[in-house]
């Protein structure tokens, strides 16, 4: 469980949160919508730890984030475009973070890439790779550990037809597992079919919580 | 965690095309000061040999000792090295913080890892990296010199060689040259490995890979500028002091101390706020 007291963040005098109070429970796929710069990216970040609120507290499973917690243990993370080693294969650079915590093997990282469609023997760097092969990895990077929680920015972005129906089968197994998702997603179609829950984001604030 | 973080950072440290291009090029200044050290001394070898050389020949002048790459106050190939040192230094690792913060890619890790075993282990490779990427090249050229030049003692009678006796380490210089000449790649090494932390510390405030690769360059120039024009007579800077042969002055080695505890404090001040303060926006 993930818990927001009354979060804000401020960044260069610029409020990108304002407020922001919500718990987020396990099992449960949150859908993240709301124009450019409503927060919804700022929301993840936050949530993951990548920054600390300038007011307000965020737990996870009753442990402060920022004071208990440097990072959500167990998270498996997309934000923004995916970002890797450009000298390193897709599997190198999959394998040098998964050996950072020791959390899984070689095998759960090759099956992580055969999820999204990669191939665990390609040795192209990652330099090589298309858009749409890049956010393949990222995806594989955010599941391979097996998280509790998930969260993902925009993660169709660049995906052709076959990347989209392996992210939505990966999506079902997540959900079947009992991960808390949290995503956004420009596709508003999408997004409701993923989604057990419609969190409205503007300026920095949830406007609106629709379950479905 | 923190073990397989620092071998997962010396990894990329090392085996970069980078680093590969930094060996290159500072191997060719090695090979280039050989080579032409090589056919001076042979030169004067052969002139000695059949007597062409009239009075004292100064024997000392040819000594290992005050040739090679570290010591010789008189190539161009020394002259370079030690003028491109800071880019030699930050080229194989000191840029990678810079390079992972603008990419993006340290949210893959501090989302894995706390940020103190993260900055620290980088902090470690860049340290390694700088200090090995000027280490090698004075090893090496002490080797291939000596297969050269005769180790010959250091004497303070010729004019050639000669270091004061209030030089940091002068008894040794004359007594254990080897030593001496070992102490300054270790001095070098540590300063170099210094430097290319600078380079990891300043990449939290810009974006730009170039400055961050260029910023130390343009200290040790300021240094320059300021030793030869504001405050001369201080060896203060690393393009002299480096060099284990003052050119003029002599050397307290306190300025050599003092310049290393200011980088070492300066650098791990920054990785120690940052490791509280550091946002992945």
């Amino acid at each position: 469980m993930i818990k927001l007291e009354n979060v804000s963040k401020s960044i260069k005098g610029k409020t990108v949160i304002d407020g922001i109070t919500q718990t987020f429970h396990g099992g449960i796929t949150y859908g993240l919508k709301g124009i450019n710069g409503s927060g919804k990216t700022m929301l993840m970040r936050l949530i993951s730890g990548l920054i600390y609120p300038t007011a307000g507290r965020i737990e996870i499973r009753g442990k402060e984030l920022g004071k208990d917690l440097s990072f959500p243990e167990n998270l498996g993370l997309l934000i923004e475009n995916p970002a890797f080693l450009d000298t390193y294969t897709g599997f190198d650079n999959l394998w040098l973070l998964a050996s950072l915590n020791n959390k899984v093997g070689k095998t759960e990282v090759r099956e992580a890439l055969l999820k999204t469609g990669l191939n665990p023997e390609d040795r192209r760097k990652y330099k090589k790779y298309s858009l749409g092969m890049k956010q393949r990895l990222g995806i594989a990077a955010a599941i391979m550990e097996k998280p509790q929680i998930l969260i993902l920015d925009e993660p169709l972005n660049a995906l052709d037809a076959e990347g989209v129906a392996l992210f939505d089968k990966i999506i079902r197994e997540e959900k079947e597992k009992g991960t808390l998702i949290i995503l956004s997603c420009h596709e508003e179609e999408k997004l409701r079919e993923y989604s057990d829950v419609i969190l409205t984001m503007e300026n920095g604030k949830i406007k609106n919580r629709e379950e479905l | 965690m923190a073990a397989k973080c620092i071998k997962n950072e010396m990894r990329k440290a090392l085996f970069s095309k980078a680093s590969l291009i930094t060996y290159l090029l500072s191997f060719s200044l090695v090979i280039y000061h050989t080579v032409t050290k090589a056919e001076i001394y042979n030169e004067f070898y052969t002139a000695y040999q059949t007597g062409e050389v009239q009075g004292n020949p100064m024997i000392t002048a040819v000594s290992l000792y005050c040739n090679w790459l570290g010591a010789d106050v008189t190539s161009f190939a020394t002259s370079a090295f030690f003028f491109l040192f800071p880019i030699i230094a930050v080229m194989p690792y000191g840029w990678s913080m810079a390079g992972e913060i603008k990419s993006g890619y340290t949210k893959n890790v501090i989302s894995r890892i706390p940020r103190k075993v993260y900055f620290f282990s980088k902090y470690f490779a860049a340290f390694v990296s700088g200090a090995l990427a000027v280490m090698i090249p004075l090893l090496l050229s002490f080797l291939l010199m000596s297969l050269v030049l005769p180790a010959l003692h250091m004497e303070n009678i010729y004019p050639y060689g000669v270091i004061g006796e209030r030089s940091m380490w002068a008894e040794l210089y004359y007594s254990n040259p080897f030593l001496y000449s070992m102490l300054y790649v270790l001095l070098d090494g540590i300063f170099s490995g210094l430097t290319a932390c600078i380079s990891m510390a300043f990449a939290f405030f810009t974006r730009s890979q170039v400055s961050v690769v260029l910023m130390p360059f343009f200290l040790m120039l300021l240094l320059d500028y300021i030793d030869t024009n504001v405050l001369p007579g201080w060896e203060l800077s690393p393009v002299r002091f480096l060099q284990a042969l003052p050119v003029v002055n002599e050397r307290s080695g306190v300025i050599d101390l003092a310049f290393c505890l200011a980088f070492a404090v300066f650098t791990l001040g920054i990785i120690l706020y940052k490791e509280r303060k550091y946002e992945a926006l």
